[in-house]
C-alpha cells in the first residue's frame, strides 16, 4: 500500500536496504528453529554442525530408553490433565467476564492475564514452596495446579474473543422461547464456542507440555516431565538425544498451529458471529 | 380519545406497567413508565434512539429487573418472572436466529422447551412455517436464507407455541423500503387473525402509525402521549410531538389572548396574528412556538376564505415536485417562511417560483405549544 | 390464559398487592456466581503461594530485613541485579532496534502476504523456549553453525569464536525468543494507525522522512512502548536461556533464585530476590496497563 509520494533513487535505495534488513531480522527468527533438523539426524556424540553423517540414533536413543519414555508419558498426561481444567474454569471466567455488567471487568481481565506477567520463576518458587509443605512434590497432580494457572491467560484470551463473537441476543432469544439459564447456554452458546474451546485447549495443552521452571521444582523423581528431562540432559550430559526431542517436541507445536488455524476457518464458515441480516 | 377496536378473537394477554423506573449509571433510561395494554391490541412504542423504548421492552421480557415499578401480565405479577417463564414471543433486531440450528430447528426451540412430543412439534412447526409462507425451507440455515427470509423465521419462532404475547424490537429496520412494506402488511395482517397482543418498538413514525391501534411515543425515558394514530397526528401533546410525527412548521411568537375552550390569539414574531388551539395552558404574554402542518394549509387559489380562517400572504420562493405531492416554500409578508403541501391533482397548475400565494389555515390547525 | 374483560381500576402500589411484601431479588446474577471457581482457584494455587513467598522474604522466624541489606551490601549479588538490570534493558533496546521496521513493514502489507510472513514470527514463538535455547546453543558453540562457516567454508577466521557462554550468546539467544513480543504488539499498534494521517501530511507538504517521524512515529509510540515493557519486563525474569547460554559470570536473578533454593536451601534470601524480581515485573505491568489498553497487545496476535 502506497502512501508516500514517488520516489527519487535514494529513496529507493533506501527502501531496498530497508526491506534486506527486515529479512534478515526475520531470518534470525526462523533460522534456529531450522537448525534442529540435521542436528537431530546427526550421528556424532556431541552438538556438532554440520553433523559429520547422519543416522537415526538418536531418536532409536529416545524410544528404547525407559526414562524418555516415562518422560514423555508423564509430560502428555499432565498436559492433557491441565487442558482440561484450564479449559473449564477459563470458559467459566470467560463467560463471567464477557457477559457480565461489572465495572471490575477490566481490572479482573488483567488479574487473570497476570501469571503471564510474573516471572516464572517466581512462581515456581512458590509453588514449591506450597507443594512441599504439602508434601505433594514428586506428584503429578502439583504440577497440573501449577500448570493450569499458567494455561488460564491464553485460555481466557482465546475464549474471551469467542464469547464475544456470539450474540447475547441469541442467548436472550433462546431464554425469552422457554430455555431456562443453563439450558439456554448449553444449546446455544457452547455449540458456537467449542473451536474456541478446542483452540484454547489445545494452547493450554501446549503451554503445560513445554513448562520446564515449575517442573524443575516439583517433578521430583517420580514425575519427571519432558522439558525436565532435556534440561538434565543438556547441563549433565551433553547427549543429542535432546536433538532429537527437540525436533519431535517442536513437531507438536506446528502440529496444533495448523490445527487451531483449521478450527478457525470452520468457525468461521459457520456464521458463529452476529447475524447479519 | 377514541378507545382501541376490538379484534375479533380476543385471545390476547393485558400487559400493565406501573411506576416502571431505570438507570444506568448515571443515565436514567427509563422515567415514570406507566402503561396499560389492552388484550389483543397492537401498540407501538415509537421514539428516537435512547428514548428508552428498547429498556421497557427488555423489562416486559423480563431480561431486566426494573429498579423500581411492577409488571403485570394478564394481571398476574411478572416483575421478577424469568423470561422462560413469561409465556412471552420476541422478535429481535438482527433476528437472533441460531446459526448452527436449521429453519425447523430454530422454530421448533419453543415447542421442544414445552416438552411437547415429536409428532406435535412437526405439525405445529409446518403449520406456522406455512403461515408466514416459508414451507419447503425446513432443512435451510439460517445464512442460507435472505434478510426478509430470516425475519420470518424468526416471526414464525415467536408464534409456533401460540403466546398470548408478542415483543417486536425494531424487526424491519434492515430491510429495504419496498420489503418493509410487504412485512408491515402480513405481520399487521398476522396480528388481527390470531388475536395476540403485540407491543412494538421502532423509530419510524410512519411504520407506528401505519401498523398500530395505538402508539405510545418516548422521549428520554418518559411516554410523552400515547394515543390512536389519528389522535397522535392531529392533536399531537407537545411541541415533540409535532416534530417527531409528520412534519410540521414552527413559528415562534407569544400569547396575546386565551378564551376558556383553549382557543387563543398569538402573534408571531414577525407579525402575523393567528387563531390557534393550546396544547397545554398558557397565559397572554407567554413565550410559545405554533405548529402547523404543511398539508392543512390551504392556497386560496382553490377558493376563498372562510370566516374563521387565518389568513396570510408571500410569495413562493421555492418549489419541490415530490410526484403526489408539490410543496411551497413561502416566504410570508412578515418575514417568516412556511411550507405548504399540496396534493397534485391533475389540472391543478404548479405555482412558479415567484408568484404571490394566499394562503387559509383553520384555527384547530394551529397548534399552541410553550416555547 | 383468560382475558379479563376489563381492567381494574388503577390500584396504586401502598395497597392491594398482597406480593409487594416480597423484598427485591438480589443481584447475584449468574455473570457473578460463575466467577467463583477461578477466583477460588487462583486466590488458593496462586495468589496464596505468592503471597506466602513475600512474607517469607521478610518473616521467619523474625521480622528482619538481612535477606534485602545483603543483596545490596554483598558486591557478588549487588552485581547480579545490576547486570539483570542492564541485559534486560539491552534486550529490549536490541528487540526495538531489529523489531520495529518488522513491524512497520508488516503494518503496511496486503492481508495476504501478512499472512504469509506472520508464520515466520509466530511458529517460532510457539516452541518452547527450552528447544530454541538449546538451538542457539548449536549455532554459537565452537563446533556450532558459525564457527564452522566462518573457520571451515569461508575460511575468514582462524579460531573458533568465542560466542558462546558469554554474554554476547544470552543477548543473542534472549532477543531471538524475545522479539515477538515487541513485533506483535508494535504491529498490533501501527496497523490501526489511519493512513489518511500520513497523506495529509504529505500533500500539507512534509518529505517522506518527515511524515514519518511527525505523525507515524508519535502514534505508534504506544505500541513502541507496550512492546518494549513487555519485553523488559520478561527479560528481567529470565532462566533458562541465560542459564545455558551464559558463562559463571552471567548470572541473572532467576538464576540466583534457583541456586539459592536448590543448593543452599535459602529460602529467606531466595524470597527476598523473589520480591525484588516480583515488585519489578508486577510494577513495570502495572505501567504498561497505564499506558496501553492491554487487550490491545492480544488484539492481532492470536
Amino acid at each position: 500500500m502506497r502512501t508516500s509520494p514517488p520516489t527519487s533513487w535514494a529513496a529507493r535505495v533506501g527502501r531496498f536496504s530497508f526491506r534486506v534488513y527486515c529479512a534478515l531480522v526475520l531470518l534470525f527468527l526462523a533460522a534456529p528453529v531450522v537448525i534442529v533438523v540435521p542436528l537431530a539426524f546427526s550421528s556424532a556424540d556431541f552438538l556438532r554442525f554440520p553433523p559429520p553423517s547422519y543416522s537415526l540414533r538418536w531418536f532409536n536413543n529416545f524410544f528404547s530408553r525407559r526414562d524418555w519414555m516415562e518422560a514423555a508419558a508423564n509430560s502428555f498426561k499432565i498436559g492433557f490433565l491441565t487442558a482440561g481444567l484450564a479449559t473449564v474454569l477459563g470458559t467459566a471466567a470467560a463467560y463471567g467476564l464477557v457477559r457480565g455488567r461489572s465495572k471490575r471487568k477490566e481490572a479482573l481481565y488483567a488479574f487473570f492475564i497476570s501469571p503471564m506477567i510474573v516471572p516464572n520463576i517466581v512462581f515456581a518458587l512458590a509453588l514449591y514452596y506450597l507443594f512441599s509443605r504439602l508434601r505433594m512434590v514428586g506428584n503429578m497432580w502439583s504440577l497440573v495446579l501449577g500448570h493450569t494457572v499458567l494455561a488460564l491467560p491464553p485460555v481466557i484470551i482465546v475464549l474471551s474473543a469467542s464469547l464475544q463473537s456470539v450474540d447475547y441476543a441469541l442467548e436472550q432469544a433462546a431464554m425469552i422461547h422457554g430455555a431456562r439459564r443453563l439450558r439456554a447456554f448449553f444449546e446455544v452458546t457452547l455449540p458456537l464456542i467449542l473451536p474456541g474451546m478446542v483452540t484454547a485447549a489445545l494452547f493450554a495443552f501446549l503451554v503445560s507440555f513445554d513448562d520446564l521452571l515449575i517442573a524443575l521444582f516439583l517433578s521430583g523423581s517420580r514425575a519427571v516431565t519432558l522439558p525436565k528431562r532435556m534440561w538434565d540432559g543438556v547441563r549433565l550430559e551433553i547427549d543429542p538425544t535432546v536433538a532429537a526431542v527437540a525436533l519431535l517436541v517442536m513437531l507438536l507445536p506446528t502440529v496444533i498451529l495448523v490445527m487451531a488455524a483449521l478450527l478457525r476457518k470452520r468457525a468461521m464458515g459457520r456464521g458463529g458471529e452476529k447475524a447479519t441480516p | 380519545m377514541t378507545a382501541p377496536a376490538q379484534p375479533r378473537h380476543a385471545t390476547g394477554a393485558t400487559v400493565r406497567l406501573t411506576n416502571i423506573h431505570q438507570r444506568f449509571g448515571d443515565v436514567v433510561a427509563v422515567r415514570d413508565v406507566n402503561l396499560e395494554v389492552q388484550a389483543g391490541e397492537f401498540l407501538t412504542l415509537l421514539g428516537p434512539s435512547g428514548s428508552g423504548k428498547t429498556t421497557t421492552l427488555n423489562i416486559i421480557a423480563g431480561f431486566l429487573e426494573p429498579m423500581t415499578g411492577e409488571v403485570y401480565i394478564n394481571e398476574e405479577p411478572a416483575t421478577f418472572k424469568a423470561p422462560h417463564l413469561r409465556n412471552i414471543g420476541m422478535v429481535f433486531q438482527n433476528y437472533a436466529l441460531w446459526p448452527h440450528m436449521t429453519v425447523f430447528q430454530n422454530v421448533a426451540f419453543p415447542l421442544r422447551m414445552r416438552r411437547e412430543s415429536r409428532a406435535d412439534i412437526r405439525k405445529r412447526v409446518e403449520e406456522t412455517l406455512a403461515m408466514v409462507r416459508l414451507q419447503g425451507l425446513e432443512t435451510r440455515l439460517p445464512r442460507q436464507l435472505s434478510g426478509g427470509q430470516q425475519q420470518r423465521v424468526a416471526l414464525a419462532r415467536a408464534l409456533v407455541f401460540s403466546p398470548a404475547l408478542l415483543l417486536m424490537d425494531e424487526p424491519l429496520g434492515a430491510l429495504d423500503k419496498k420489503l418493509r412494506e410487504q412485512m408491515q402488511l402480513e405481520i399487521k395482517h398476522l396480528q388481527k387473525t390470531l388475536g395476540i397482543t403485540v407491543i412494538y418498538v421502532t423509530h419510524d413514525q410512519e411504520e407506528a402509525l401505519f401498523m398500530s391501534d395505538r402508539v405510545a411515543v418516548t422521549n428520554a425515558g418518559t411516554i410523552v402521549q400515547i394515543g390512536t394514530p389519528v389522535d397522535l397526528y392531529n392533536r399531537p401533546a407537545d411541541r415533540f410531538v409535532a416534530d417527531f410525527i409528520g412534519e410540521s412548521n414552527f413559528l415562534s411568537g407569544k400569547v396575546q389572548s386565551v378564551d376558556a375552550t383553549s382557543s387563543c390569539r398569538l402573534v408571531t414574531d414577525g407579525g402575523s396574528v393567528f387563531q390557534g388551539m393550546l396544547g397545554h395552558p398558557a397565559q397572554p404574554g407567554d413565550a410559545v412556538v405554533a405548529a402547523i402542518r404543511p398539508e392543512k394549509i390551504r392556497l386560496q387559489q382553490t377558493g376563498g376564505p372562510s370566516a374563521e380562517e387565518n389568513t396570510s400572504q408571500g410569495s413562493i420562493v421555492e418549489v419541490i415536485y415530490l410526484g403526489d405531492w408539490v410543496k411551497y416554500r413561502i416566504e410570508l409578508t412578515s418575514g417568516e417562511t412556511i411550507v405548504v403541501k399540496v396534493p397534485d391533482r391533475s389540472g391543478d397548475e404548479v405555482h412558479r417560483v415567484g408568484s404571490h400565494a394566499l394562503l387559509a389555515i383553520a384555527p384547530r390547525d394551529v397548534m399552541v405549544y410553550h416555547e | 390464559m383468560t382475558v379479563k374483560g376489563e381492567l381494574a381500576a388503577h390500584p396504586t402500589n401502598r395497597e392491594g398487592h398482597r406480593e409487594r411484601a416480597r423484598p427485591r431479588r438480589k443481584r447475584w446474577s449468574l455473570e457473578t456466581l460463575i466467577l467463583v471457581p477461578i477466583l477460588a482457584y487462583l486466590a488458593v494455587f496462586y495468589v496464596y503461594p505468592l503471597a506466602r513467598i513475600l512474607l517469607l522474604s521478610v518473616y521467619g522466624p523474625r521480622l528482619t530485613f538481612d535477606h534485602f541489606l545483603r543483596m545490596v551490601t554483598v558486591p557478588v549479588y549487588t552485581q547480579v541485579l545490576m547486570r539483570s538490570f542492564r541485559i534486560a534493558l539491552l534486550v529490549t533496546v536490541l528487540s526495538l532496534v531489529l523489531g520495529y521496521p518488522v513491524a512497520y513493514l508488516l503494518s503496511n502489507l496486503k492481508p495476504r502476504q501478512v499472512a504469509l510472513l506472520m508464520p515466520v514470527i509466530l511458529v517460532p514463538f510457539t516452541i518452547s523456549v527450552l528447544v530454541r535455547s538449546y538451538a542457539w546453543m548449536a549455532i554459537l558453540g565452537r563446533e556450532g553453525l558459525v564457527n564452522t562457516l566462518l573457520l571451515g567454508w569461508l575460511g575468514l577466521t582462524q579460531q573458533p569464536l568465542e560466542i558462546l557462554y558469554n554474554e554476547f550468546g544470552v543477548l543473542l539467544g534472549m532477543v531471538h525468543i524475545l522479539l515477538p513480543f515487541f513485533i506483535l504488539p508494535a504491529y498490533s499498534v501501527m496497523i490501526r494507525i489511519d493512513r489518511d494521517l500520513l497523506k495529509a501530511a504529505y500533500i500539507m507538504g512534509a518529505t517522506p522522512a518527515r511524515g514519518f517521524l511527525e505523525v507515524f512515529l508519535p502514534l505508534s509510540l504506544p505500541g513502541i512502548i507496550g512492546g518494549g515493557l513487555l519485553v523488559f519486563i520478561q527479560a528481567l525474569g529470565f532462566f533458562v536461556t541465560p542459564a545455558l547460554l551464559g558463562g559463571p559470570q552471567d548470572t541473572m536473578i532467576s538464576m540466583l533464585i534457583e541456586l539459592q533454593i536448590s543448593q543452599l536451601l535459602n529460602w529467606g534470601f531466595a524470597a527476598a530476590l523473589s520480591s525484588v524480581l516480583l515488585i519489578a515485573t508486577l510494577g513495570g505491568f502495572m505501567l504498561l496497563t497505564r499506558i496501553v489498553r492491554v487487550s490491545i497487545l492480544w488484539g492481532e496476535a492470536r
